[in-house]
């Protein structure tokens, strides 16, 4: 019962573990047979056996053994083998005890403490480094992003990009491989030599270097303070002298001649008193440049300038005085130097001089107005009235004279004298005229006529020169030329003249204008002086004012002139393309008729209308006729389906829709797609495009250079790349991108931790040698 | 009087020196030049035409090799420097045009295993080659200073990158790209296509992009940064590409394929630009 109970359980047991191989199991079957005392003993050896074989069952037969059997004291029972042996189990017995307090709390530490995690799979472990390197690699290189974006978006790119920097060496390391080869270049060395200048290293000369020793820092600073303060004072001294320079007053410079002179003299009387001998050859320096003057005709009265200037003399009071001055200068320095106390000579001298300046002289200071009016008035008030009356009434008759004899070269000579002295003559009339205004109660009246007799003189000659114009017909230019002459002679009647110049440049073109113009003139002779004191002197003066109508009339007229000149142009320019336009209809008319002539044969039209329709033909979709000749009844040669059958056979095409030059005479659109065109067709919008519109508009510009200028031409057709011959363009750098380069290198870290590479090799060689 | 004149400003129409060329006035009014469009695709199809006319693309052939050439370098400081290997264990230097002459090796080095690939470090005296596994190798050292692997097939070329000098690229018979980092001495990336991929390139004006020269008669332009998927398939060859090299402008790069051509591709189209092959 038992034995077969066994073999049962036995059984279910290698079914249960297929795995487990069981060598006993022949025997097992053996034992059956036999008899039942043996089959016990059997039976407990092949129990032995199958526990030695799973070390499961083995527990569990222990447990099945009596317990009272196995206790004993050194031996601890394996009674509830399956729950863990806590700590705190043995030591529950001893809790009372203090003395175990410690051992208890460090137990109770390393309780608390988490036992260390498995390390993770070796594979797992590499994963997470490549991960972690992939990350920082990928991090290092999307600083490359930017330029490479930059680089494929631009315009053009000119490589090598880094610009080649020209190798800079100092000029000593140059030279010093260098040696003179040509005579020229020996020849300089040589000189280079000579003057111990350093060749090979061309720093200091020896003479430099030696005074670099000699002078200290503190002193060179000082040195370089007292320089600065020269160049200072030099430049202040020299914009002071250029600015004296500039002054034009002639007194401001005799003032300035005459202190030097002074000065000089002092300096020399003090010399004379501390240094005599020094102020000896002071002297000698003066005797001599007094003989130098003596020998020199420098001042006298023999020069160019001196002799022109004494034609004029006798009547200009300045030249007079130049020429006294020169004369005293000549006499000043030829004159013998004499000590300082004897001044009085010196005085004598210039009554000397005085007296050597010619009589003609004198007698054309007498007859002029003087150099001092006031003197002169306080003398004979009544004359000078006399000679202001005389002045304007002298002067036309020599103008007259002259515009008689106006003639040749001459004339032109004449009218500058006149006009200088015009010039002369009002300025001292204006002159004259404020020294009057305290005596205008008394000769208001006369001075009033003389002004007006004055303008009227100055119109006369204006009048006059027009005259002159019409006559000599002169370009316009050169008569525009006068007018302002004649404008700066009249500062007067501006307002007047000023239409009168405005309006001639116009207008005197043709005789009869100028004629006119001369009417008016004279009409405005006679007007005039009265808007001329108006406007000059007297506007206050409220009775004048029947001239203003008088001026609009003038105006008025002018207008009516240039309307009618204005007009002139117009017509014209009317006239002239009606003819044009006629020719040109005869030329039109020329060419069709050639056109026709040449192409009579032809008749394009019709062709036209012909291609046409049957390109209209061609598009209308076709029928599909499906009768088939011979079904149904008779076929042969020259007989045909019967018109109710194709009938019945003929499929209709539908009608397409309406052609699109259908009301388009003129036109023939293809609505067909061409296969040709469709090969040089994009599918797809090229990149940078975002609208089709876009890509269309630039394809159709055209970029040639008949349709562009140079300019654009080259700016459109510049090529992508651009690549210097015999060049090496290296991979590009970050550092030259301007970035930081890393400045690490790339084996560092391989070579910072060799032990663990080494380790690393170690194992892979090993795993090598394995395969 | 105003007199009207004929008054032209001679900076229009003088030449400053001989050596300019004479300004010939032009009228642009575009009613004077019709049919541009036509005109202009004419005129470029005959600048086309004539181009392929006059092309010479064959400069020279370098002879001396007595057995297959099985590689060829060019000099990165050099212009006219070329070198080669040839099956029969010759290595040659050839100054094209003009012939080259034999070069003995300086130095020699044993391994344990068989090498596939060599590549000389950018800036540094490093090299690495790989075999079975990625070695680094310093120029003085007769064992390498650092190797690594992923994964046991072969690898077939290696090479580094020319910018980011630490980074290196090869390419295993299992059908993997592979990339490592020889500053943390660790493989980053894999990627794996259908088949096998022969060498790669890296592009020397832009950091991350790399293209493989691939047995399925294609290149991939890769992303360092974005392996998922590439940035332009290249493809015409219709044999296995055998090798690729990029341009140093980095805006093309040329490919050779086991078809007996050798196509030029810009780096950003599908297509070649332009294919040149033996008979």
């Amino acid at each position: 019962m038992s034995a077969n109970r066994a073999a049962e359980s036995l059984l279910a047991l290698s079914q249960h573990e297929e795995l487990v191989d069981l060598p006993e199991d022949y025997p097992l079957s053996a034992s059956e047979d036999e008899g039942d005392s043996d089959g016990e003993r059997k039976h407990q050896k092949l129990l032995e056996t199958i526990s030695s074989l799973g070390g499961k069952n083995r527990r569990k037969l222990a447990e099945r053994s009596e317990a009272s059997l196995k206790v004993s004291e050194f031996n601890v029972s394996s009674e509830g083998s399956g729950e863990k042996l806590v700590l705190a189990d043995l030591l529950e017995p001893v809790k009372t005890s203090s003395s175990l307090a410690t051992v208890k709390k460090q137990l109770n530490r390393v309780k608390s403490k988490k036992t260390v995690e498995l390390p993770l799979n070796k594979e797992e472990v590499e994963r997470i480094h490549r991960e972690v390197a992939f990350n920082k690699t990928s991090q290092v290189l999307s600083k490359w992003d930017p330029i490479v974006l930059k680089n494929r978006q631009a315009e053009q790119l000119v490589f090598p990009m880094e610009k080649e920097q020209p190798a800079f060496a100092p000029i000593e390391h140059v030279l010093s491989g260098w040696k003179a080869r040509t005579p020229l270049e020996q020849e300089i060395f040589n000189l280079l030599h000579k003057n111990k200048q350093p060749v090979t290293d061309p720093l200091l000369t020896p003479v430099e270097k030696a005074s670099l020793r000699a002078m200290s820092l503190e002193e060179a600073k000082m040195r370089r303070a007292e320089l600065q303060r020269a160049r200072a004072l030099q430049s202040y001294y020299e914009a002071r002298a250029r600015r004296e320079k500039k002054i034009k007053s002639k007194k401001y410079h005799r003032v300035m001649k005459k202190a030097k002179a002074k000065e000089a003299l002092k300096e020399f009387e003090q010399l004379q008193k501390i240094n005599p001998t020094a102020a000896l050859e002071e002297l000698e320096k003066i005797e001599k440049a007094r003989m130098l003057e003596r020998m020199s005709l420098k001042h006298q009265n023999s020069g160019k300038w001196a002799k022109s200037k004494a034609i004029m003399a006798k009547y200009d009071r300045e030249a007079r005085q130049a020429m006294q001055e020169q004369l005293a200068k000549n006499k000043e320095l030829t004159q013998k130097l004499q000590v300082a106390s004897e001044s009085e000579e010196e005085e004598g001298g210039t009554e000397v001089e005085e007296l050597l300046v010619p009589d003609a002289m004198h007698e054309a200071q007498m007859n002029a107005d003087g150099p001092n009016p006031w003197m002169l008035r306080s003398c004979t008030s009544d004359a000078q009235e006399a000679e202001i009356q005389e002045d304007p009434e002298q002067l036309p008759e020599p103008l007259a004279h002259n515009v008689s004899e106006s003639e040749g070269d001459e004339r032109l000579v004449a009218e500058e004298e006149i006009l200088l002295k015009e010039f002369e003559e009002k300025r001292s009339l204006r002159k004259r005229s404020e020294l009057n205004q305290d005596a205008e109660s008394v000769g208001s009246q006369e001075t009033k006529d003389s002004i007006s007799r004055e303008v009227l003189f100055e119109l006369r000659t204006l009048s006059q020169k027009l005259k002159e114009n019409h006559q000599s017909r002169k370009q316009k230019a050169s008569s525009v030329g006068t007018v302002p002459q004649v404008q700066r002679e009249v500062p007067a009647p501006e307002e007047e003249e000023e239409a009168l110049l405005l309006q001639r440049p116009e207008r005197v073109q043709t005789l009869e204008e100028l004629e006119e113009l001369e009417k008016e003139g004279c009409l405005q002779n006679k007007e005039l002086p009265r808007p001329v004191l108006e406007g000059h002197r007297l506007k206050k003066n409220p009775n004048n004012q029947t001239d203003s109508p008088k001026k609009k009339k003038k105006e008025q007229m002018i207008d009516l002139q240039n309307l009618l000149t204005t007009k002139s142009p117009s017509v014209k320019s009317l006239a002239v393309p009606t003819t044009i336009e006629e020719l040109e209809g005869e030329a039109e008319r020329d060419q069709k008729q050639m056109i026709k002539e040449a192409f009579a044969g032809d008749d394009v039209i019709r062709d036209f209308l012909k291609e046409k329709r049957e390109a209209v033909e061609a598009s209308k979709p076709q029928d599909v006729d499906l009768t088939l000749p011979g079904w149904g009844e008779w076929g042969g040669v020259g007989l045909r389906p019967s018109a109710k059958k194709r009938r019945r056979f003929l499929i209709k095409a539908p009608e397409g829709p309406p052609r699109k030059d259908k009301n388009l005479p003129n036109v023939i659109i293809n609505e067909k797609r061409n296969i040709y065109a469709a090969a040089h067709q994009v599918r797809v919008l090229p990149y940078p495009f975002t609208h089709h519109r876009q890509f269309e508009r630039t394809i159709q510009t055209p970029i040639g250079s008949t349709w562009n200028t140079q300019r654009a031409f080259q700016k459109l057709t510049t090529p992508k790349i651009v690549t210097k011959a015999g060049h090496i363009i290296k991979p590009i750098k970050a550092e030259n991108v301007g970035y930081r380069s890393s400045s690490r290198s790339d084996l560092s870290v391989l070579q910072r931790n060799p032990k663990r590479l080494s380790a690393h090799h170690k194992k892979q060689l090993k795993k090598n040698s394995i395969d | 009087m105003k007199v009207k004149m004929l008054s032209r400003n001679p900076d229009n129409y003088v030449r400053e020196t001989k050596l300019d060329l004479q300004r010939v006035p032009r009228n642009y009014d575009p009613t004077l030049h019709p049919f541009e469009v036509p005109r202009e695709y004419v005129r470029a199809l005959n600048a086309t035409k004539l181009e392929r006319v006059f092309a010479k693309p064959f400069l020279a052939s370098l002879d001396g090799h007595r057995d297959g050439v099985n590689c060829l370098a060019k000099h990165p400081k050099s212009l006219a420097t070329v070198l080669s290997g040839a099956c029969d264990g010759e290595q040659w230097k050839m100054d094209a045009p003009a012939y080259g002459e034999e070069e003995e090796p300086l130095h020699t080095i044993l391994g344990k295993t068989v090498y596939t690939g060599i590549d000389h470090h950018w800036k540094e005296a490093v090299f690495a080659t790989c075999g079975q596994q990625v070695d680094i190798w310093d120029e003085q050292r007769t064992s390498p200073i650092c190797s690594m692997t992923w994964g046991f097939d072969s690898i077939s070329s290696v090479k580094f990158n020319p910018i980011e000098t630490f980074l290196l690229g090869s390419c295993a018979s299992d059908r993997n790209i592979v990339l490592y980092d020889m500053r943390q001495s660790t493989p980053l990336k894999k990627v794996i296509l259908d088949m096998r991929t022969n060498t790669i390139c890296w592009n020397p004006m832009e950091a991350f992009i790399f293209t493989a020269a691939n047995e399925d008669y294609n290149l991939y332009t890769f992303d360092m940064c974005a392996l998922d998927t590439p940035v332009m398939v290249h493809m015409d060859h219709v044999s296995a590409v055998l090798d690729v090299d990029y341009s140093p402008t980095g805006k093309e790069f040329v490919s050779a394929s086991f078809d007996k051509s050798i196509r030029i591709f810009p780096v950003d189209k599908s297509r070649s630009r332009e294919v040149y092959h033996t008979k």
